[in-house]
């Protein structure tokens, strides 16, 4: 697999679509850069410390790895080269697990690029300094690594097992937007609060009445309960772009969470992505 | 005789279709096999389970002497290169770098041979052209240049000359004869271009419908499709002896049946046979080329 490596390492430097991937994640990461540099001159005394921009690439690298990897892993399958690498006598094993490793690691320094942006304009002085300590910084990077890692896994599998450059970009990119929707939906909705808070309302109508309104505790409808709601916290804790979500929203507000079970579910997934692309790719046939 | 490839009885079925169906082959070492059948008999599915791309459904194969089912199969792969269907080549690379490309995933410790492999496919100055500026000819030539990366002892070409013109189907025909001829490579061949065949190929084995149907040398080919008088004698053993008694070279081929390798008199010829007491029935001239005999043997008007 070594050699696998090597060949698909000097490629991956070489291809264009990863240092577009790289200048554009570089790119996302020097706009909220300059978004927080001009809040910063235009209110100087408004506190707005870059902790919430931090992770906000992260978010949205899905898409940006399906790109790229999309591209990358379906040449192989467009100018048959995949078949060189098997008649060569390299095993479909080691064909996934270099393609997984060579991806992971395109997809991580795209996802650091992004955050060494943000860290170093801090650090220069640009934006203000964060108000999470370093210590928590280098924890939310790590675990994110992981997150990014994992949704790298799910990106490979679709892309390996599609022997097709166009439809394997155009499925990982929805997919990735899929994870990005569904990421919203649980996280938001599992916000939802059990009741609606009390009110009192008062407004003058048309006639010149003052009318009041009394809002008493009612039950939120949209509150989960139950199965749903554990079902919803699983997938909440398990897919990566809503680990990031509360490595991004929950994280630094100190509010009760448990981020640091998130690389345990992102190895599971990883584990278990993999293990399916193996097997299926085993049987595959390579036309 | 030394095999490199042997196939035992191998099926592949899609569903209810049969790619292949019972398929038994052998490809004798140093040879150019010509692995002849129209489009859909199985040419490629075969190369592609050779090549490990696909599992068969049955059967079996043997490379180097290396069942598929045997975990070192894959070491007998590296003893082989292939250009299935289409070159496999890096579009946005050299041809160079495309060499260099194959040198790194074999794992070679130098690209020292990179040079030489260029200049045996004539690419050796298309310096920093990218492949998929390419003719068609020479993305081919490519391809066979990097299947021969790895030194293999034998090489599977799945129809090299479709779609080139008259200059590149030389230019490839002269390279298939050079590797095998200089390198001793032996050189599986699949192509329904008959004519382009039977200048390279020193075997044959004709498919059809997934069956090898008829498994030959070029020699035997040759005496099979060589021009002849065929003629149809109520007594083949008479006609044996008059045949020899006036040196005439024959081959019978059943006991009415026998081909005539010359244009004998054939007044002197009908009167020697009165005297043995047989009869001529009827002499017809028998002139078969690959095409012919390709047809004839895969059921004539019905594949045509």
């Amino acid at each position: 697999m070594s050699k696998l490596l090597r060949g698909d390492f000097i490629k991956l430097f070489k291809s264009k679509i990863f240092w577009l991937g790289f200048i554009f994640m570089a790119g996302l990461a020097s706009l909220a850069t300059w978004t927080k540099y001009k809040d910063l001159l235009e209110n100087p005394d408004y506190y707005n410390p870059p902790d919430g921009i931090l992770l906000a690439g992260a978010m949205y690298i899905g898409i940006v790895i399906a790109v790229v990897i999309g591209v990358f892993i379906g040449s192989d399958y467009s100018y048959g080269t995949v078949r060189n690498k098997h008649i060569m006598g390299h095993s479909r094993v080691a064909m996934y697990l270099s393609n997984l490793i060579i991806s992971v690691t395109a997809a991580e320094i795209m996802h650091i690029v992004y955050m060494a942006v943000i860290i170093g304009a801090s650090v220069a002085g640009i934006i203000r300094k964060f108000e999470m300590s370093a210590e928590n910084i280098a924890t939310l990077i790590f675990i994110s690594v992981f997150s990014v890692a994992a949704l790298t896994s799910v990106i490979v599998l679709v892309c390996m097992l599609v022997s097709s450059r166009t439809a394997g970009s155009i499925s990982v990119i929805i997919l990735s937007l899929v994870l990005i929707m569904a990421a919203n939906t649980i996280y938001f909705r599992l916000l939802e609060k059990e009741y609606t808070q009390p009110y009192d309302y008062t407004f003058t109508n048309e006639y010149g009445e003052e009318i009041e309104i009394h809002k008493e505790v009612t039950k939120n409808p949209k509150y989960l309960t139950g199965t749903t709601r554990k079902i919803y916290l699983f997938f909440n804790d398990l897919l990566p772009n809503n680990q990031i979500m509360q490595l991004s929203y929950d994280y630094y507000d100190e509010s009760p969470n448990h981020t640091e079970s998130f690389p345990l579910y992102s190895l599971s997934l990883i584990v278990v992505t993999t293990a399916t692309g193996v097997l299926v790719f085993r049987r595959k046939d390579l036309k | 005789m030394d095999y490199v490839l042997k196939t035992n009885n191998l099926c592949k079925y899609y569903r209810h279709f049969k790619a292949l169906n019972g398929l038994t082959m052998n490809v004798p070492k140093g040879a150019i096999y010509g692995f002849v059948g129209k489009n859909g008999a199985g040419k490629t599915t075969l190369i592609r389970l050779i090549c490990g791309l696909q599992h068969p459904t049955s059967g079996d194969f043997e490379l180097y002497g290396i069942k598929n089912t045997d975990k070192t199969i894959s070491k007998s792969r590296r003893r082989m290169g292939a250009v299935v269907e289409t070159p496999s080549i890096y579009l946005d690379m050299t041809a160079e770098e495309n060499l260099k490309q194959q040198c790194r995933f074999l794992g070679t410790p130098s690209f020292d041979g990179v040079q030489d492999l260029l200049k045996l496919v004539g690419l050796e100055n298309t310096g920093k052209k990218k492949a998929k500026n390419f003719s068609l000819g020479m993305k081919q030539r490519l391809g066979i240049a990097v299947a021969l990366c790895g030194n293999p002892d034998f090489m599977i070409l799945d129809e090299p000359i479709n779609g080139l013109d008259p200059q590149g189907i030389i230019e490839i025909r002269e390279l298939i004869l050079k590797i095998n001829r200089e390198q001793q490579i032996t050189v599986l061949i699949s192509s329904h271009i008959l004519d382009e065949l039977s200048r390279l190929a020193t075997h044959y084995g004709f498919i059809d419908s997934g069956k090898i149907i008829k498994e030959m040398s070029a020699q035997e080919l040759e005496a099979a499709c060589r021009k002849c008088v065929r003629m149809t004698v109520t007594d083949t053993k008479a006609l044996a002896r008059v045949l020899n008694s006036m040196n005439i070279e024959y081959q019978i081929l059943d006991s009415t049946t026998a081909d005539v390798y010359a244009k004998p008199n054939f007044t002197n010829l009908a009167i020697a046979l009165s005297k043995e007491k047989c009869e001529v029935i009827s002499i017809e001239e028998h002139d078969e080329n690959l095409e012919s005999f390709y047809v004839n043997l895969v059921g004539g008007a019905n594949h045509e």
